[in-house]
């Protein structure tokens, strides 16, 4: 029986536990200043007037109040989390130039579809999950984030830096491109020319293609946007030319389909030969497909793993003919990648100096110089040589508009997903 | 009245006398809590518009929280792109399907895998039943990796797979991706849970059973229809539940299995793959939602089904205390055959995934030994321009084993939590059995494996940003908590199960003895099940090993846990620095499981009868 009565009381406590779990679950509305275990430090000022003070001080200011903060607040960690890698690279490069900051920056990688989640429970709970947050999908950030106020915006100053319009509210830090790759040993560097082609029919001179290797937009929310961009008035515009290029006639109106876009990815899904499954590993798998030419959809960044292979072909090879930046319709599809500070971050001072760096031309070499495929928000850092500036990707790409994704989703995702289940 | 309060106090002391009530309440209590929350926040997220996004999705004017039965009648109903065929009724059809399938394949594979190693003279018994649950301890998308790697062939132009550069071979298309690999890929994975399961009572199934109906002249199918099947159903049921269960909500398998082009005829999109498609997209959460109920509402019909069985007094008592035989069936001249025929299949789905993974880690080129490398294990120089030199050869890499070393610490405290609890449930539901509390605990104790992962992660994310709670937030006693309550349902499978083979007679002469409740059972019950008892604790020990989506919400960053470690270098393109991790991942688990035959005298296999 005192064995009972012992086993009794352990389970007991248990329950107390879970009985709490249950009755505590409800709420979730406090604030996050009354926690003692996450709560930001007593400071005079929210974490918004940080930000705004740090964008009018010039740098030796914002680094002598980063460095105050990180001395004041010797218990903390600057967290850093971000779904680039690059990031880790900044990261070590910006304790190397700040010594004061050596071991105190702690990068942790948050995959989008894992971290938002992570991000909207923290929001809603007006509690602390880093100090800077880099992320990708717009409508995510637009509607989850800055309409709550969560995510928060530092852009730099001086002479060092210099952005486009549209680019610093929210504040861009990197953006991407997702181009059509291919091996061009034995197909040739002209195998795309026309975006009709990926649609399998043939035009009046060039032939229609059957090899296109795509990940599923069912699983890669990056190529959702892609494909639901693809019925935007933009595309609409691009693809009725280039319709009328290809196959020497202007498009007519089809009664099953909304638009041409629609029309286009109706028979662009239908002709895609391969679904893989991680773009990183089939344009590593590019050295295998030479003689069908496969064209990957893919970003232009994966051919890092590409060319990180000492075996495979030089970057010339690749380089000069593996893809066409100036394909008619579309060439592929440009997305960014934001740098934001969450309003409960506890070192924002830190993490403008951080934002700064990784903006500047240091930060971004350190981060992802020397590769294809990234272009920085600041417009004087230049992409490697050889890539095209970001100005000419986002003339000949469709662009990510969450304005439009936001409209048109119900009805473009239901009809993407008609043609992924037929 | 005093009487009357005096007598009602007697029945309650009388009540709470019995430790199988005392169990129930406690357990009813914790269930309610722990599995119920998330239950109802699943319930509550399909008929909630879940953030503004969705909301803009849902249109007319609905706000954040507002309720609406929008999320069902969109996916149940819309007509609108056939949008609730193609993204529900169908993928829902096949998937159950190739579910049902994935269950005949585990079951009788395992099954007969399981007879012969328990109840036949077969030779090779030790190397089988070891070997056999190796493709249950990996991941279940190694076996659909290596399916892939073995049976992809240039004919339709997936690159040379190893049965074409070995034999010439190419097998259509249809045997490469899509549907009937789904199955095979699954089946195969589950098959060694089914041999766990169901050998775990053919071993303690006394003989003179069987002898008996033999003795009355029952032919051999008859002995096997209306004697063993019997015996073993509860079992088989169990199996058939986890097994479908975990097949039907299986993400990876058909996500890797997947590659054929939509006019093909092989394309098959599975409801796990439009689930996490919802689920993913914040404009369409709720309908993601709707989906992981309609999948846990299949599990309770077959839930339902097995408690019909073993609920209405139709199980079986095979040990009784008396002594009982095992008289194993002689193969004749079958048995040099049958054991070659297995030793081949078994090393094939066993070991060649293994080989597989220590490959890939060694090459800088799938497949092309002229890059071989030993720089994803042993390499001291960071490599992939890492300047915090956590991608560093694995071996060398203090960050991977502070992370294996704190997923082996998880991984055994959760086992004895949910071993524990598991074993008390199924002693409390013997006991009880046929009480509705006992039905309660038993059927609430099955749940949580019902509910997706990656939404039983998201509960208790939100949980711990809440009042009360936030101390758990980033901890890994919340991960300790979550894979507890998650894997608990083996433990209860296989603890009822046991505990239901028991005689009452066996702890009745303990009580009659006067020895102490904590004595009976670890003395006396615990003792005579053991096997089957270690399996309530050595599946949950790998089953949190290998788990990754229960866990990547909760992590505090990615270095914490060996399986997060590995998301994290395949995400970034180290393939082989994956594979390799994932091998060592088994190795770990291999060593684990045998310091704890050595220990204990007691293992998975051996629990069956390898010995």
């Amino acid at each position: 029986m005192k064995n009972i009565k012992k086993v009794l009381a352990v389970v007991l406590a248990l329950v107390m536990v879970f009985g709490l779990a249950a009755c505590g679950s409800g709420g979730n509305t406090t604030p996050a200043n009354n926690d003692s275990g996450n709560t930001a430090p007593a400071e005079p000022k929210t974490v918004e007037e940080k930000i705004a003070a740090a964008e009018k001080m010039t740098e030796a200011e914002l680094i002598e109040a980063a460095k105050k903060e990180l001395e004041e607040n010797k218990d903390l960690t600057f967290n850093a989390d971000s779904l680039t890698s690059g990031v880790k690279k900044v990261a070590a490069a910006f304790e190397k130039k700040y010594e004061w900051a050596a071991g105190r920056i702690v990068y942790n990688s948050r995959k989008g579809s894992e971290y938002q989640p992570v991000l909207d429970a923290a929001a809603k709970a007006d509690q602390y999950v880093a100090d800077f947050v880099m992320i990708q999908d717009a409508a995510f950030l637009k509607f989850n984030m800055l309409d709550a106020g969560f995510l928060l915006s530092y852009t730099p100053s001086g002479d060092e830096f210099k952005f486009n319009a549209g680019t610093t509210d929210p504040q861009v830090g990197v953006t991407f491109n997702k181009i059509f790759l291919w091996n061009n040993t034995k197909v040739g560097k002209d195998q795309l020319q026309n975006v009709w082609q990926l649609t399998g029919v043939d035009g009046f001179s060039l032939k229609g293609l059957h090899n296109a290797s795509v990940q599923s937009p069912l699983s890669e929310d990056i190529n959702m946007n892609f494909f639901i961009m693809m019925t935007s008035p933009d595309a609409v515009n691009r693809l009725t030319a280039a319709y009328k290029s290809y196959f020497g006639k202007d498009y007519e109106a089809d009664a099953a389909y909304k638009n041409i876009g629609y029309k286009f990815v109706a028979d662009f899904t239908k002709n895609i030969a391969y679904w893989h499954k991680s773009d990183t590993s089939e344009v590593k798998e590019l050295i295998n497909y030479a003689d069908d030419g496969r064209i990957v959809f893919a970003g232009l960044a994966k051919l890092k793993d590409y060319m990180g292979l000492e075996s495979k072909p030089s970057v010339d090879d690749l380089t000069g003919a593996g893809w066409n930046a100036d394909v008619e319709g579309f060439s592929g599809f440009v997305y960014n990648m934001w740098v934001l500070i969450p309003k409960t971050a506890k070192l924002p001072y830190t993490a403008c100096l951080f934002i700064r760096y990784l903006l500047s031309e240091e930060g971004f070499q350190a981060g992802w110089g020397g590769q294809y495929g990234y272009y920085s928000a600041n417009v004087n850092n230049k992409p490697i040589e050889g890539d095209q500036p970001l100005e000419s990707w986002v003339k000949n790409c469709l662009v990510e508009d969450v304005d439009y994704i936001g409209s048109a989703y119900s009805d473009a995702q239901k009809f993407i997903k008609q043609q992924l289940g037929q | 009245m005093k009487t009357k309060q005096k007598s009602s106090g007697n029945r309650l002391k009388a009540y709470f006398s019995k430790p199988a009530n005392v169990i129930s309440v406690i357990f009813f209590i914790i269930l309610i809590a722990a599995v119920v929350l998330p239950l109802f926040t699943l319930l509550l997220g399909s008929v909630t518009v879940n953030g503004s996004q969705e909301a803009m999705y849902v249109g007319g004017g609905v706000k954040n929280g507002d309720l609406t039965s929008h999320h069902w009648w969109e996916l149940l109903f819309s007509k609108e792109y056939d949008y609730a065929k193609t993204v529900f009724w169908r993928p829902l059809g096949q998937s159950a399907l190739m579910a049902l399938y994935a269950c005949a394949i585990a079951v009788i594979f395992g099954g007969v895998v399981a007879w012969f190693i328990t109840r036949s003279d077969l030779p090779f018994k030790k190397f089988i039943s070891t070997v056999f649950v190796f493709p249950y301890i990996m991941p279940s998308w190694a076996m659909a990796m290596f399916w892939e790697n073995f049976f992809k062939n240039t004919q339709i132009n997936a690159g040379m797979g190893i049965l074409q550069s070995v034999t010439g071979i190419c097998v259509p298309e249809s045997l490469v991706y899509g549907f009937v690999p789904c199955a095979w890929a699954l089946g195969l994975h589950y098959a060694p849970f089914a041999y766990i399961l169901i050998g775990g009572i053919l071993r303690n199934m006394d003989a003179n059973l069987e002898e008996a109906a033999t003795v009355l002249k029952a032919s051999r199918f008859k002995i096997l229809r209306r004697v063993t099947l019997p015996i073993v159903l509860p079992a088989l049921i169990s199996t058939v539940l986890l097994v479908f269960s975990s097949s039907i909500s299986s993400f990876t398998v058909p996500f890797f299995l997947n590659k054929s082009s939509i006019t093909s005829g092989n394309n098959f999109v599975s409801i796990s793959v439009q689930m996490r498609s919802l689920v993913n997209s914040g404009f369409t959460k709720g309908q993601g939602y709707v989906v992981a109920i309609v999948l846990m509402v299949f599990s309770i019909v077959i839930l339902t089904l097995n408690n019909r069985v073993t609920g209405k007094r139709k199980s079986f008592t095979t040990v009784t205390g008396k002594s009982g035989q095992v008289s194993l069936v002689k193969l004749g001249k079958a048995r040099a055959v049958i054991a070659i025929i297995l030793v081949i299949i078994v090393a094939f789905f066993a070991i060649m995934p293994l080989v597989s993974f220590a490959t890939e880690s060694l090459c800088e080129i799938s497949g092309d030994w002229s890059t071989f490398t030993l720089k994803y294990w042993l390499s001291t120089e960071p490599f992939e321009g890492s300047a915090k030199g956590d991608t560093i050869g694995i071996l060398r890499s203090t960050i991977l084993w502070k992370a294996m070393g704190r997923s082996v610490l998880l991984s055994l405290c959760v086992a004895f939590a949910a071993g524990t609890f598991g074993l008390l449930i199924g002693y409390a539901v013997s006991k009880k059995r046929g009480s509705r509390l006992a039905s309660a605990v038993s059927n609430m104790a099955f749940f949580p494996y019902l509910i997706p992962s990656m939404s039983f992660g998201a509960v208790y994310l939100a949980l711990s940003y809440t009042d009360g709670f936030k101390w758990l937030n980033g901890t890994y006693l919340l991960l300790f908590i979550v894979g507890a309550i998650k894997f608990m349902p083996f433990a209860s499978r296989t603890g009822t199960s046991a505990m239901m083979q028991l005689s009452g007679e066996i702890e009745e002469a303990a009580v009659m003895m006067d020895v102490p409740w904590s004595k009976r059972m670890l003395r006396v019950l615990f003792p005579i099940q053991k096997s089957s008892f270690i399996s309530g604790y050595l599946l949950p020990f790998i089953s949190c090993m290998r788990e990754m989506s229960l866990f990547v919400l909760l992590i505090p960053t990615y270095t914490a846990l060996a399986t997060t470690v590995l998301q994290e270098y395949s995400r970034t393109g180290l393939t082989q620095s994956a594979n390799a991790i994932n091998l060592l991942i088994i190795v770990v688990v291999l060593v684990i499981q045998f310091v704890v035959n050595k220990l204990t005298g007691a293992s998975i296999d051996k629990g069956v009868g390898g010995n």
